[in-house]
């Protein structure tokens, strides 16, 4: 009986992954005038990867130039090929080449719909389009606040953060846990609560103690936040602290140079002047 | 004239004179000059390496550009805080045996003090015109830095970076005229000058290379090659916990590295030239503020030894033996 669960999960996984690498293929026939529209989901933080084919059907080699139009606010797009990025390619007589259009949604995007017209341009002036509409899904979102932009303490110091963490999306979300990324040394004494559910369109709060070791030095150090669980990820948000020494120390040591001074004067009084 | 001056003057033109205080300031010109010229060449090298960049892209037809790297042409100074920290502390340190010793030695201290100069007025001269000299050379080791920084690395300084430079020597200067003090103070407290000598160099190996290295070998993480919690394996919530349990023993560590001018030379001069990140973007006067600390263990030891100077030098009356 198992192993005919587990050839079902195989199969169910095989015609997913079968699925979505159609869903994320394209060809683009680099020497026909013809235009192709394909539709692409888009997930808020992550980045959306469509996979176009370029073919040279010519018998001579040429260069393609890729292009996009300017892309919406807090988008960003790019070309390329195994992870490094490119404008252009060039491809023998009949080649083949798959490169990777990828567009990074922002966290909280403004739209929920946009396409992106792409256009390849050959050398020799001929040129093919192909026009990428993404949706977005917004089952899944999340975005976090800090209710300090920034903190001033002084070393020793025990700081308290607090950290809204609001569920945009249209799904419920469970188990989200808090990723703070503290500098060396420092200490994150309380976490409160450890883990939060958070119902569609609500928000929740995790409230942070972090002491400052006394040994640290004077500057500015930044917190990074961060809150995700199984399904979803948020942006990161940064909060520099001030770090500044105790003052009474300098009170101590102005103290002894005084006491120092005044003992110097009453010794030149008893001795004399010499 | 008065006394003062003529002692002042007298400090500079001996100074000038001492072979030893020549070579080391001949060797600290040299190496500055060296290491700010490598520097800013690294500088112009980066600057050239970014505008061949953007000039390909303009080529492609591109708008958007990379952000240009951060050059930082402050940190061609970096080197300086070591050859202050070995050559600087030591040209002070001759200076200062220099200034009571040589007295001594040629008989003059008696002559000076039979003509109505007063002990502490001697001190005085002998410091203050030693500490002119020495402002003198942190004054010609900016303007080098300054012109080598602007001529050759072809970046050009902002007021807040000319501005930070400036107080960078001046903590040189500060750092220089410790040590200063710190000679004259061992050759008044002690009958023999080369003993004085000797005892200052050991106050300064100590304070300026066992005191921070104790601090560096105290901390736990460094006790293995490429961090001993990661190499333990541990993450950050595990390193965390043990750390928690050592508050104290970090204080300890801390406190001796605070017993250092050296060190805090080194963080107030690394927080200065931008070399520490976190302070790029304060004004001059911020940084200064939030290293209070550091500008204070330079300061502080300084005036302690001059006061105590004065004490020992009011009470001793074997002054004029060697």
């Amino acid at each position: 009986m198992n192993q005919v669960k587990k050839l079902i999960y195989t199969l169910f996984f095989s015609i997913s992954l079968l699925l979505c690498c159609m869903q994320t293929y394209s060809i683009v026939f680099a020497n026909d005038q013809s235009s192709t529209i394909t539709n692409y989901l888009m997930y808020p933080g992550e980045t959306a990867n469509a996979r176009l084919s370029i073919e040279n059907k010519d018998i001579k080699s040429h260069t393609y130039s890729l292009s996009f139009e300017q892309l919406t606010e807090g988008f960003h797009g790019y070309f390329s090929i195994e992870g490094k990025v490119i404008d252009s390619i060039q491809l023998s007589a009949s080649q083949k080449s798959i490169i990777n259009f990828s567009l990074e949604v922002p966290v909280n995007p403004s739209i929920s719909d946009m396409s992106v017209p792409l256009d390849i341009l050959r050398d020799d002036g001929t040129r093919d389009n192909i026009t990428l509409n993404y949706t977005l899904n917004q089952d899944y979102s999340i975005s976090i606040t800090c209710n300090l932009q920034s903190i001033k303490a002084i070393n020793g110091d025990t700081i308290s953060l607090e950290i809204g963490v609001a569920n945009t999306g249209n799904k419920d979300l469970s188990a989200l846990s808090l990723q703070v990324e503290l500098p060396y040394k420092w200490i994150l004494e309380r976490q409160d609560p450890s883990n939060l559910d958070i119902k569609s369109g609500e928000t929740g709060l995790y409230k942070l103690k972090i002491t400052i070791p006394p040994s640290q030095q004077a500057g500015e150090y930044p917190i990074k936040i961060s809150c995700s669980n199984t399904e979803v990820s948020s942006n990161s948000v940064t909060v520099p602290v001030t770090v500044s020494t105790s003052i009474n120390l300098l009170w101590w040591i102005a103290g002894i140079i005084v006491l120092l001074s005044i003992f110097t004067l009453l010794y030149f009084k008893k001795h004399g002047r010499r | 004239m008065t006394p003062m001056l003529a002692l002042i003057k007298k400090e500079i033109t001996d100074a000038l004179k001492n072979k030893l205080f020549l070579i080391i300031l001949g060797m600290l010109l040299l190496l500055t000059i060296v290491s700010v010229v490598l520097g800013s060449y690294q500088v112009r090298i980066n600057m050239d390496t970014y505008n061949q960049s953007v000039s390909f892209l303009k080529s492609l037809g591109k708008t958007e550009f990379p952000d240009a790297p951060n050059l930082n042409p402050l940190s061609s100074s970096k080197s300086f805080v070591n050859y202050i920290g070995l050559l600087g502390a030591l040209l002070a340190i001759v200076l200062g045996n220099a200034a009571v010793v040589k007295e001594k030695r040629n008989g003059t201290l008696k002559l000076i003090l039979s003509r109505q100069i007063f002990r502490d007025t001697f001190l005085n001269g002998k410091i203050l015109g030693n500490m002119i000299l020495l402002f003198f050379i942190t004054l010609l080791t900016s303007i080098i830095t300054l012109g080598s920084v602007a001529i050759i690395s072809t970046v050009s300084l902002s007021a807040g970076d000319i501005s930070r430079m400036f107080v960078f020597f001046f903590m040189s200067f500060l750092y220089m005229a410790f040590f200063l003090i710190l000679g004259i103070f061992m050759s008044v407290l002690m009958p023999n000058g080369n003993k004085a000598l000797l005892i200052t160099v050991i106050i300064w190996l100590v304070i300026s290379f066992i005191l921070p290295q104790i601090g560096d070998t105290m901390d736990m993480d460094n006790q293995l090659p490429g961090g001993f919690f990661s190499s333990m394996g541990m993450n950050k919530e595990d390193t965390q916990k043990i750390l928690d349990h050592f508050k104290i023993y970090e204080t300890i560590r801390d406190s001796i590295e605070q017993m250092s001018p050296t060190k805090h030379y080194e963080r107030v001069g690394f927080a200065l030239l931008n070399i520490k990140p976190g302070f790029d973007k304060n004004t001059v006067l911020e940084v200064v503020l939030m290293k209070w600390i550091d500008v204070l263990g330079l300061l502080a030891p300084s005036i302690i030894l001059w006061l105590c100077s004065y004490m020992v030098f009011l009470k001793r009356e074997n002054i004029y033996q060697e």
